[in-house]
């Protein structure tokens, strides 16, 4: 058997058995073992799979709460930036090599362009984290 | 049309336990091999992704083809990554523990570097391919050639005028062979 057709040998193996599993009696199938605990087993899964599931849609609720509120909260802080600290974080962020900045003397900066690059760069800083 | 949550709950509830060990075999089948899932995870994410209605469940289709359909595409999925993803599962271990650079004023940096238990070679060996099957059927002949038909893609009554059997010495065949290769995966 060459190594290209074990692929194809070995799907159809284990699609024949599925197709035999599923036309074997149920007696053969269970070949023993109890079907209480097989039943139990399952409902538990169940339990388990819905207190999940009710996990994830509550985290994608929440999620899409912070989305909508996000731009609001975003101009409430500008209101906290302090300018010069703002100066100097941008000082330092010129000297390091993960940001590229156009060169630009801070000086000729207004204070609204000096908010929004370090906004931004505040921004790329907690995308990498 | 598919079922809504309620009736896919109901229907989950409602496997019988014959169906319910089918699925539970088929788990461990897809889950084989795979180092992130194991086949309780795989069952488990699947029946989440059902009630959570982020899988369709057909109405009018058997619910135990269902819950197997969405397991094989999940672990197809999740193979896909293991294999092809940037992330490399199978460090060799031999080779990688820690890097020990020594800098200029003499400060030892230790850099870490996570190991993953899973060799190339387990890694191989835990594939599960058909002539791996069929070398660990070697003790029982009958099983083997049972094996050998599927493989094939012969099966049934079929297999059993392809093997010279009787149906019924086939079926007592194949529920050994069931046994046997669930066992398998369970190790």
């Amino acid at each position: 058997m060459s190594k290209t057709e074990q692929p194809d040998e070995t799907a159809t193996f284990l699609k024949i058995q599925l197709e035999e599993l599923l036309e074997m009696s149920d007696e053969d199938v269970l070949d023993g073992d109890d079907p209480g605990i097989l039943r139990s087993e399952n409902l538990t899964m169940i339990s388990l799979a819905k207190a999940e599931a009710g996990r994830r849609r509550m985290a994608a609720a929440k999620a899409a709460v912070v989305n909508k509120v996000t731009p609001v909260a975003h101009d409430a802080q500008d209101i906290d930036i302090d300018i010069d600290n703002a100066r100097k974080f941008l000082e330092l962020a010129m000297n390091d090599p993960r940001y590229t900045m156009a060169a630009r003397s801070l000086s000729d900066m207004t204070e609204n362009d000096i908010i929004r690059l370090y906004r931004q760069l505040k921004q790329l800083s907690k995308d990498e984290t | 049309m598919n079922l809504n949550r309620t009736e896919i709950e109901d229907a989950l509830a409602n496997l019988s336990p014959a169906d319910t060990k089918r699925i539970k075999h088929m788990s461990r089948n897809y889950a084989h091999g795979l180092v992130y899932l194991t086949a309780e995870d795989l069952l488990h994410e699947v029946y989440v992704k059902l009630l959570a209605g982020e899988r369709v469940f057909p109405r009018d289709s058997r619910p135990v083809m269902v819950v197997i359909n969405a397991m094989h595409s999940v672990a197809s999925n999740c193979r896909d990554r293991e294999d092809d993803g940037a992330v490399n599962h199978y460090t060799e271990t031999s080779t990688v523990s820690q890097n020990i650079e020594e800098e200029d004023e003499g400060d030892t940096v230790t850099t870490v570097m996570s190991i993953n238990e899973v060799t190339p070679e387990q890694r191989l060996e835990s594939k599960q391919s058909f002539a791996q099957i069929q070398t660990l059927l070697a003790d029982d002949p009958e099983l083997q050639d049972v094996a050998t038909a599927w493989g094939l893609g012969i099966r049934s009554v079929e297999a059993a005028n392809y093997l010279g059997w009787e149906m019924h010495k086939y079926e007592a065949a194949r529920k050994r062979l069931m046994r046997r290769l669930d066992a398998m995966n369970k190790e």
